[in-house]
């Protein structure tokens, strides 16, 4: 009961820590524009063309392959400033 | 002696902490009362011993129940005294002595299978009763009751603040009549909400429809009558002819109630979806819209399901009630469950009682060790207090949503000339899936006349795939070295490159 009552206070603990922050179960709405459903109709979508388009698996990993890439570069940059030996 | 002292006294008031919350039963492993009819009766009791008013909710059974009890015979001849809250409860009295009878309307030429819990509102003065459950007039009626009240007869109230459906009704599958409205226009609808898999608050709302529409998660409400609680349906869905489809809802947040309906821990609660058909607005725009954003500009006509009727496993609700109603199908079932309910925190805490089941032993380990279940129920609810709200829940969401593996059918645009043009009355139509797809007549019929008959995208994958990932490299080179191969030569460096 000890530990379980730490585990109580601890979970009270949390609640009023984080009570009061508004619900993040569904992604937010601004205006008319539901943020949710669009991400998730998105990605459905995505999905759905992965499944009929043969090469759009193929286009969907060069993408992902190129920002990484990106991300690289943009980290070497930020790492060792002007001395980044590419071009961009 | 005075170190003695301290931990007496800490023991004490850790026993009171909990010792608030007092009980007064044994649970009888080998026998989770049954009481087998008698002459045409099925009959037993229970004992509270609290003298305020407070609600008193009962689980029964029903096994193979048929026929009726006339209202206002046998024993159900007091005058009400507390709200009683049920389907199927006729009247309750509180009779002389201090007891309450509770009577059930059983009607005519109606088998009654299943479960049912019933909540009575106590509002006794008395220094405590007993309730008597009598089925008169049901031969083969088998009761099981069980007590689970704030104060007296049931054991320690551990709450579980986890946001969970604990009872179901109907089962999984189950088509239920729409409320309101049945038809739209030339549509017809049957609307089923039936969420299954109580444990964790995972289901799935049915839905039958010969109409075309879809159902976005604000679709998806609970009644405001009753409670309302934060329903996500995981992906908008497409309905395209009759189909039937599986709706991914869950549940989650913490159940709420309005200030004039009290959290109802029987049959009473329900949850209604709501099924919109978007009947889209004709326009290109719109339809351009609709196709990128998946909200189209429409006209709504709101349809009611069917509610699904659900017990609430959460706020106060003692484990006594959650195991009972996780799984109540079967009577091996309830004594699987009381086994299960034996080794939790509060019952190893009975053991604590000086003046019955005292064992040390077991008192010493409740003390210390806690149930799995109970550890687990606390950890769900601290991950349940930071993982469901902002921004840790916005990145949960967005997890949730890319491991999800549904699609959805890109819709087709079509745009019809309007009476104005030299082609009034026709339709330009594009549909992805037509000219896309590799299981389409463009791509997927046609078929090499070599030997193994390849179709177009067998033929061309290779190639395709060789050139983008070509292509890629090409584009990386580029971005490294500044080389630039269109313009014949290396791109001008950055000034900055070479310092």
């Amino acid at each position: 009961m000890l530990i379980l009552a730490i585990l109580k206070l601890f979970q009270g603990l949390t609640y009023v820590m984080f009570g009061w922050l508004p619900d993040g179960s569904l992604l937010p709405t601004f205006g008319s524009v539901n943020i949710d459903t669009i991400f998730a109709t998105g990605l459905a979508y995505f999905r759905y063309l992965e499944g009929i388009f043969p090469p759009f698996t193929t286009i969907a990993i060069c993408a992902s392959l190129y920002l990484g890439f990106r991300l690289v570069l943009i980290i070497i940059k930020l790492v060792i400033g002007s001395r980044t030996p590419v071009a961009h | 002696m005075k170190k003695f002292c301290k931990i007496a006294l800490f023991s004490f008031v850790a026993i009171l902490g909990y010792g608030s919350f007092t009980y007064a039963e044994t649970l009888d492993l080998s026998n989770p009362s049954f009481p087998v009819t008698a002459n045409g009766n099925s009959y037993t009791e229970m004992t509270w011993y609290h003298s305020t008013s407070t609600n008193l909710y009962f689980v029964t059974l029903w096994n193979n129940t048929s026929g009726y009890r006339s209202a206002g015979g046998g024993d159900c001849v007091n005058s009400l005294a507390g709200t009683a809250i049920g389907t199927s409860l006729l009247q309750s009295g509180i009779n002389s002595d201090g007891s309450i009878t509770i009577c059930f309307n059983f009607t005519d030429n109606i088998e009654y299978t299943g479960s049912s819990l019933t909540a009575v509102d106590i509002q006794s003065s008395s220094g405590g009763g007993t309730i008597f459950l009598s089925g008169a007039n049901s031969p083969d009626a088998y009761f099981s009751t069980r007590c689970i009240v704030t104060y007296g007869c049931s054991g320690p109230i551990l709450p579980d603040n986890t946001t969970h459906f604990t009872y179901i009704y109907p089962s999984n599958g189950s088509l239920i009549a729409t409320t309101s409205p049945t038809t739209v226009g030339d549509d017809n609808f049957q609307g089923a909400c039936v969420l299954n898999d109580c444990s964790n608050g995972q289901g799935y709302a049915t839905t039958t429809m010969t109409w075309e529409g879809y159902v976005a998660p604000v679709d998806f409400v609970a009644s405001s009558t009753f409670i309302s609680a934060t329903i996500a349906v995981t992906t908008g869905t497409g309905f395209v002819g009759n189909s039937t489809y599986l709706i991914p809802v869950t549940s989650s947040g913490v159940f709420s109630y309005s200030t004039t309906s009290k959290p109802l821990y029987g049959g009473g609660n329900r949850l209604d979806s709501h099924i919109i058909n978007r009947v889209p607005v004709s326009g290109w725009i719109s339809d351009f819209s609709c196709w990128i954003t998946g909200e189209c500009a429409s006209t709504v006509n709101n349809l009611v399901s069917s509610t699904t009727i659900f017990t609430l496993g959460s706020i106060s609700i003692t484990p006594a009630q959650t195991l009972f109603l996780k799984n109540f199908g079967t009577q091996q079932g309830i004594t699987d469950q009381l086994k299960s309910y034996a080794s939790t925190t509060d019952q190893l805490l009975r053991s604590c009682n000086p003046f019955n089941n005292f064992d040390i032993s077991q008192c010493v380990s409740g003390l210390i060790i806690p149930a799995d279940e109970d550890v687990t129920s606390s950890l769900n609810s601290i991950k349940g207090n930071i993982m469901s709200r902002a921004p840790f829940g916005w990145i949960v969401r967005i997890s949730t949503l890319i491991a999800t593996t549904s699609t959805t059918t890109i819709p087709s645009i079509s745009y019809t000339f309007q009476s104005d043009s030299p082609l009034a009355g026709d339709t330009l139509s594009f549909d992805v899936s037509s000219y896309m797809s590799q299981a389409s007549a463009l791509s997927g019929e046609m078929t090499s006349n070599m030997p193994d008959h390849k179709t177009v995208w067998e033929i061309l994958q290779t190639p395709i795939n060789m050139f983008l990932y070509i292509f890629l490299v090409y584009v990386m080179i580029t971005d490294i070295t500044g080389i630039n191969f269109h313009s014949g030569g290396r791109k001008e460096v950055d000034n900055n490159r070479l310092n």
